[in-house]
């Protein structure tokens, strides 16, 4: 099962060369706005916005917020991207010389999710090291609030990347193309599903607020609720590793 | 009398893809030798050995590795066999060195030594990404990958097509040498008859997804000679030594399925060994119904 896994990682070890170079350029933008933030010109246009515009101290501590929760999304989402493993092998056929190893269809399935999770707790270990830095800079986000952070984004692209996987050994070899898009998709369509009412309000225009009150419903769970999102991505992970077994056990035409 | 111990068997298998049907396919391959699997281009070679391998479902029929049967644990039984398929497989940007790691960590019997050996025999770079290798040098890294984990049976889907003839002689040898241990077995498909003439001592002959003909090799190109007549003595040669007949303006080309009665029954006429190439062209004429009734015709 190492050898498959070694497989995956040379596979991606030019991309990791990539994303390196984002990573490293996040860190430092993030870094950059929070001294702007403290000190520069961030905090003068703020401070002007506050000013001008009757906003108050929340308001604008919830747009840096935002920024601080792209900054940490970037090297989780970096690291999520494994798409490229199934063109790589179908471009290589190397589905023919994966079964010709002495590894069971359950083996060969879980060493695609084992890839994806080793390259998600990259992403995490990346995460908390921008996590200790910036939380020695600012007090826009807590320390605790920066770990809740974490959990929820790692819970997030744990469901992405399951959701991938598994529907890359539905599709087959040939529907790679689609493979990244289907997971945002079923995303989109549960939210819109869950949140249809506040949705429908706000098109309509009996609540104005309504996607102010979502923004805030959705930042509640990423800074206060990530557990739930963690059981959520345990129970998806499962769930799409027994279903990826099941078909490619049918198909077998996958590596 | 010592048992014959089968390496392969394979009862009654069928694959139906809708275009194409691997229909109820039987034969097997005794410990230590070399069968050669000829058929042409889609015949079925790959389907039954991506069959063989478990890589693919059957519809139905019964595959025995080893004494075996494959449902049970075909992974285990990978262990002991050696895979070359016609395409490489590995993707272009990896090394003879990073494909090692990747190996050694795939069988539990990879002989890193050995490996490296081949690799040198074959005068292969170890550190050049493989999608750089010509053709002949890509086949020759699968042939070093699948010999250095001492499997047991060698399993090789067309190795040897589009290889000049002086590499192919070189690997032919490799093979030669790989069998001579009494537990080596292997299975080479093939469409180049010639190969499997001088390697092979079982033949199984597929066309259109059903097994033809097999046995000894040995004895198939002894029993089968091509007669050679005029067009109107076709008629005068009994039905049931035919196989098919090539008729053109210069004659008929006759392979008859008994070499030796055909000799005694017609004494008059020339009847020459047949090579596998020439077995292969009239089974498959005969499977698509160019016999010699109908050439007359």
């Amino acid at each position: 099962m190492r050898g498959l896994l070694i497989k995956d990682f040379f596979c991606l070890k030019k991309q990791l060369i990539n994303y390196g170079f984002i990573i490293v350029g996040v860190i430092v933008i993030s870094v950059m706005f929070i001294l702007s933030y403290n000190f520069g010109n961030v905090h003068a246009g703020f401070v002007e916005i506050m000013e001008s515009e009757q906003n108050n101290e929340t308001d604008v501590m919830l747009i840096a917020r935002s920024a601080m929760l792209i900054f940490m999304l970037m090297p989780l989402a970096c690291m999520a991207d494994v798409v490229n493993l199934f063109t790589d092998d179908e471009k290589a056929s190397f589905y023919n010389v994966a079964a010709s190893f002495p590894l069971s269809i359950g083996k060969r399935v879980a060493c695609r999710f084992i890839t994806g999770y080793l390259f998600i707790a990259i992403g995490v270990a990346i995460d908390i090291i921008m996590t200790v830095i910036l939380s020695f800079m600012t007090d826009i986000i807590s320390l605790g609030m920066f770990c809740n952070v974490i959990i929820s984004f790692a819970s997030l692209m744990l469901m992405y990347i399951s959701i991938c996987i598994f529907s890359a050994y539905l599709l087959g070899n040939k529907g790679t193309t689609y493979i990244a898009v289907i997971p945002l998709l079923i995303g989109v369509v549960v939210y819109v599903a869950a949140n249809f009412a506040k949705l429908n309000d706000f098109i309509t225009g009996v609540n104005d607020g309504a996607l102010l009150e979502l923004y805030e419903q959705a930042t509640e769970f990423i800074f206060h609720k990530s557990y739930i999102l963690f059981i959520a991505a345990i129970i998806i992970s499962g769930v799409s590793y027994l279903a990826a077994v099941y078909i490619a056990g049918r198909k077998r035409e996958v590596a | 009398m010592e048992e014959i111990t089968n390496v392969i068997e394979i009862k009654g298998v069928t694959k139906d893809y809708g275009d194409f049907k691997l229909d109820n396919i039987s034969f097997a391959v005794p410990e230590g030798s070399v069968c050669g699997f000829i058929g042409q281009n889609g015949a079925g070679k790959t389907t039954t050995i991506r069959i063989i391998l478990d890589a693919i479902n059957r519809d139905s029929g019964e595959v025995y590795v080893f004494g075996k049967s494959i449902d049970k644990d075909s992974a285990a039984l990978r262990e002991d066999i050696g895979v070359v398929f016609d395409e490489m497989g590995f993707h272009d940007f990896l090394t003879a060195r990073q494909i090692n790691t990747i190996m050694k960590n795939v069988y539990k019997n990879w002989n890193e030594e050995k490996y490296f050996e081949y690799l040198k025999y074959f005068s292969l770079p170890t550190k050049k990404a493989c999608g750089s290798f010509s053709r002949g040098m890509r086949m020759k890294l699968q042939i070093a990958a699948a010999l250095s984990h001492e499997a047991k049976l060698l399993i090789m889907d067309e190795p040897t097509s589009g290889l000049d003839p002086v590499v192919r002689n070189e690997v032919l040898q490799i093979f030669r040498e790989y069998v001579v241990k009494e537990d080596h077995t292997i299975l080479l498909s093939s469409h180049i008859t010639g190969d499997l003439e001088k390697l092979a001592d079982e033949v199984v002959f597929i066309d259109g997804g059903k097994i033809v003909l097999q046995g000894n090799k040995d004895e198939i190109l002894e029993k089968h000679g091509i007669l050679r007549c005029k067009k109107d003595e076709l008629g005068t040669i009994s039905e049931s030594l035919i196989v098919s007949a090539d008729i053109s303006s210069l004659g008929a080309e006759v392979l008859v399925n008994d070499r030796k009665a055909a000799g005694k029954l017609y004494p008059d006429m020339v009847i020459e060994p047949a090579g596998l190439d020439e077995i292969m062209i009239h089974y498959v004429n005969q499977t698509k119904g160019f016999n010699a009734a109908e050439r007359q015709d």
